[in-house]
């Protein structure tokens, strides 16, 4: 999971003129005239990629090298496209325009996961076993990016990207305040949180007002109830009307109320809970293996007392253990309907294979801490000591389910309801905004 | 005593002022020399440690030269474009008073009424049915389009201004359209033009949303606004992204300088010329 906070108007306006544009092509023609850049591609041996890895990512350097080195290897040219935030609207009026790049890499959230339908893009079950690939992939990994995140359905895409999203505990603030161990349940939080408070440091930090606040909450929504029953109400509604989701919204407001979050937290962005933490203001964030480079480049030294953990659990809960998100829905490979035509899928196959080889993996693993779809010792390129902390929380936490591909195109108008739940408003506001959200 | 309490009182309060509208612009400067941590804990503080290097990485990560180039050349042509347009338009109207003109002028008025996201959807179709979409050559065209209204109305107010005696002298010595154009109208209306090309420039040098859709954030057609949220990550580099942000700011303040003195002339050009 990669994202960064919405722009909400341009957003609007970019997915109006997505989805109308791509309704006008699609009553035009079938097939949308090549533009020049799959003139070229056709002629000269290139392939036109658009990735959600842009020049600010940690990931950006080491898909560089693979480029570099795909373009010596065979000669075929990449023509690069930097997808930002609206990379879903991006690629869809590329599309409508006649000019559809051959592989998208992006993530699996948002309009993404409608691409199939949409006819955006291509199935890609068959090419996962003639590529070789099949025995390589984690199945895990795969059924996330599968139709509907079951083991049946199609294959959306190629995940590349996954993640962990534990907890970081600041272990040095932690024993300032007096607290003394990691808290394992929701009251041994707000215990903690009091003490915190006391010695003048920030509990729990999160960005309110966007996707790490979403992530966070629904953390929280879900301690009461079953993964099957979560997913539904997710991807269809109901959490006025699911006991125990509303239970897990009291709870978040119970937490809320009991100041376990930092000061104005719904004003918050994610880029200020990185900071907050990393400076020694807040003593716990939730945030993504994405953040362990980023974390060690902030100078403050903060991954040397750092504790990577869960979140803390209520009596009751159906999590034993306190909870955390993994995932492969981070950032993938989407081939689209241009590039599994017979000049191309050759040359997408080339490059998508090549980001599957084990060093290549490992650099990605090095330069991006992003957990490896593929099975194999990664160990050696886990240099980042976060990372290492990472790959030993299975033991430690039980792992929630991630709302991206469940609530799909609503993530936005969900992600401003829950900016008024970290603000004051009521669980029955709550559910009935999320309900709202989700029906559309 | 009196008038010098006043002054004092209208130094201070224009000093105010000007601190206030520079405030935003030492916060984005001191903020590209800054690191992360210190743009959150010490944000308005001078650096602790001065970071240079933000331009540097600013520059190549987003790959800022080629995407300046871009955005001079598109600015450039849309302007040239819009003035080559604009001024004739303006002196026609300006030379005529009859129902025909006044309607047509009522015609610009009314592209006030359209808001760019209206305008979107449209556009990105015809920049598909033109061929001309990832292209920059649309947005040289599409940008004058959309600057005529203002600049056309801005420049007939300012042609309006020469005075009839003077356009019947010069035509009397023989004077067609072309010359009266050139050698009348455009040096009384000089002020008029400067403020059309700098009004009009900024607004070219700082649209986004077109230039995202429409252009693309292809490497080699990008503007210098689109290419700046490519820094943009999950973690953002937040003195980069400020470091980058002055460097594309900067060249607008510099034409800005260059042309400071016409802007001054053509803001008091109405009170000078009643």
């Amino acid at each position: 999971m990669h994202r960064t906070t919405p722009r909400a108007v341009r957003g609007v306006a970019a997915f109006a003129a997505g989805a109308l544009v791509l309704s006008l092509a699609a009553c035009g023609s079938d097939d949308p005239a090549p533009g020049p850049a799959a003139a070229s591609a056709t002629g000269g041996g290139s392939i036109d990629v658009v990735t959600r890895f842009t020049a600010g990512n940690s990931a950006a350097q080491a898909q560089k090298r693979v480029f570099d080195a795909f373009t010596a290897e065979t000669g075929i040219k990449i023509n690069l496209t930097e997808g930002l935030e609206a990379i879903d609207d991006q690629v869809e009026t590329a599309v409508a325009a006649g000019k559809s790049p051959d592989l998208v890499i992006v993530n699996l959230f948002d309009k993404t996961v409608g691409w199939l339908d949409a006819g955006v893009t291509v199935p890609v079950d068959q090419y996962v076993k003639d590529w070789g690939l099949a025995d390589k992939m984690k199945p895990e990994a795969l059924d996330e990016w599968r139709v509907g995140g079951v083991s049946g359905g199609q294959l959306q895409g190629l995940p590349f990207s996954g993640f962990s999203w534990p907890l970081w505990y600041n272990t040095d603030l932690l024993t300032k305040a007096g607290v003394t161990e990691v808290p394992k349940s929701t009251d041994e939080l707000i215990a903690a949180a009091k003490k915190l408070r006391d010695a003048g440091v920030g509990p729990v930090t999160v960005g309110g007002n966007d996707w790490t606040g979403q992530k966070l909450f629904y953390q929280i929504a879900q301690s009461f109830t079953d993964a099957a029953t979560m997913q539904k109400v997710m991807q269809e509604g109901g959490y006025c009307a699911t006991p125990s989701v509303l239970n897990g919204i009291k709870l978040f407001t119970d937490l809320r109320d009991a100041k376990v979050f930092v000061d104005n937290v719904a004003g918050l962005s994610a880029d200020d809970m990185y900071a907050s933490f990393y400076s020694g203001k807040a003593a716990i964030m939730s945030a993504g293996s994405w953040a362990y480079t980023e974390s060690k480049a902030s100078g403050t030294g903060i991954e040397t007392h750092t504790t990577l953990g869960g979140f803390p659990v209520p009596s009751g809960s159906v999590y034993p253990k306190p909870t955390a998100y993994q995932g492969f829905t981070g950032v993938g490979f989407m081939i689209t309907k241009q590039g599994a035509e017979a000049d191309k899928i050759d040359k997408v196959r080339q490059l998508v294979t090549k980001f599957y080889d084990q060093p290549t993996v490992g650099d990605f693993v090095k330069d991006a801490s992003i957990l490896p779809p593929v099975t194999g010792d990664f160990a050696s390129y886990a240099t980042d000591p976060l990372l290492k902390a990472s790959l030993g929380l299975d033991a430690n936490v039980d792992y929630a389910v991630l709302p991206d591909v469940w609530i799909g195109s609503a993530s936005d108008p969900i992600t401003q309801v829950l900016t008024g739940a970290y603000g004051e408003a009521s669980p029955q506001e709550i559910c009935e905004g999320l309900d709202t959200a989700t029906k559309g | 005593m009196r008038k010098s309490k006043g002054g004092l009182l209208a130094t201070v309060l224009s000093w105010s002022y000007a601190l206030l509208l520079a405030a935003p612009l030492y916060y984005l400067v001191v903020s590209a020399l800054k690191s992360n941590i210190e743009i959150f804990t010490r944000p308005f503080a001078l650096p602790a440690q001065w970071l240079w290097e933000n331009f540097g990485t600013a520059w190549r990560t987003a790959d800022l030269g080629r995407a300046l180039v871009n955005s001079v050349l598109i600015s450039g042509v849309a302007i040239v474009v819009t003035l080559c347009l604009a001024v004739p338009a303006a002196y026609a109207l300006a030379r005529t008073d009859n129902r025909l003109a006044r309607m047509i002028t009522g015609t610009f008025s009314a592209g006030f009424l359209i808001p760019p996201f209206a305008a979107l959807i449209p556009t990105v179709v015809l920049a598909i049915e033109l061929g001309l979409f990832g292209t920059r050559e649309f947005q040289m065209l599409f940008l004058p389009a959309s600057a005529l209204p203002l600049s056309v109305l801005l420049l007939t107010q300012f042609m309006r201004t020469v005075p009839p005696a003077l356009v019947e002298s010069a035509a009397l010595d023989g004077a067609g359209h072309w010359r009266l154009l050139t050698r009348v109208f455009v040096p009384i209306a000089r002020p008029g033009v400067v403020s059309v090309t700098i009004l009009q420039l900024l607004t070219f040098w700082n649209e986004y949303l077109f230039s995202l859709t429409i252009t693309g954030t292809a490497p080699d057609v990008r503007t210098v606004q689109v290419a700046l949220p490519t820094i943009v990550a999950d973690a953002t580099n937040l003195g980069v992204l400020a470091a980058g942000t002055v460097l594309a700011v900067l060249p607008v303040y510099v034409a800005y300088s260059i042309m400071n003195r016409r802007m001054q002339e053509a803001l008091t050009a109405g009170a000078v010329k009643g």
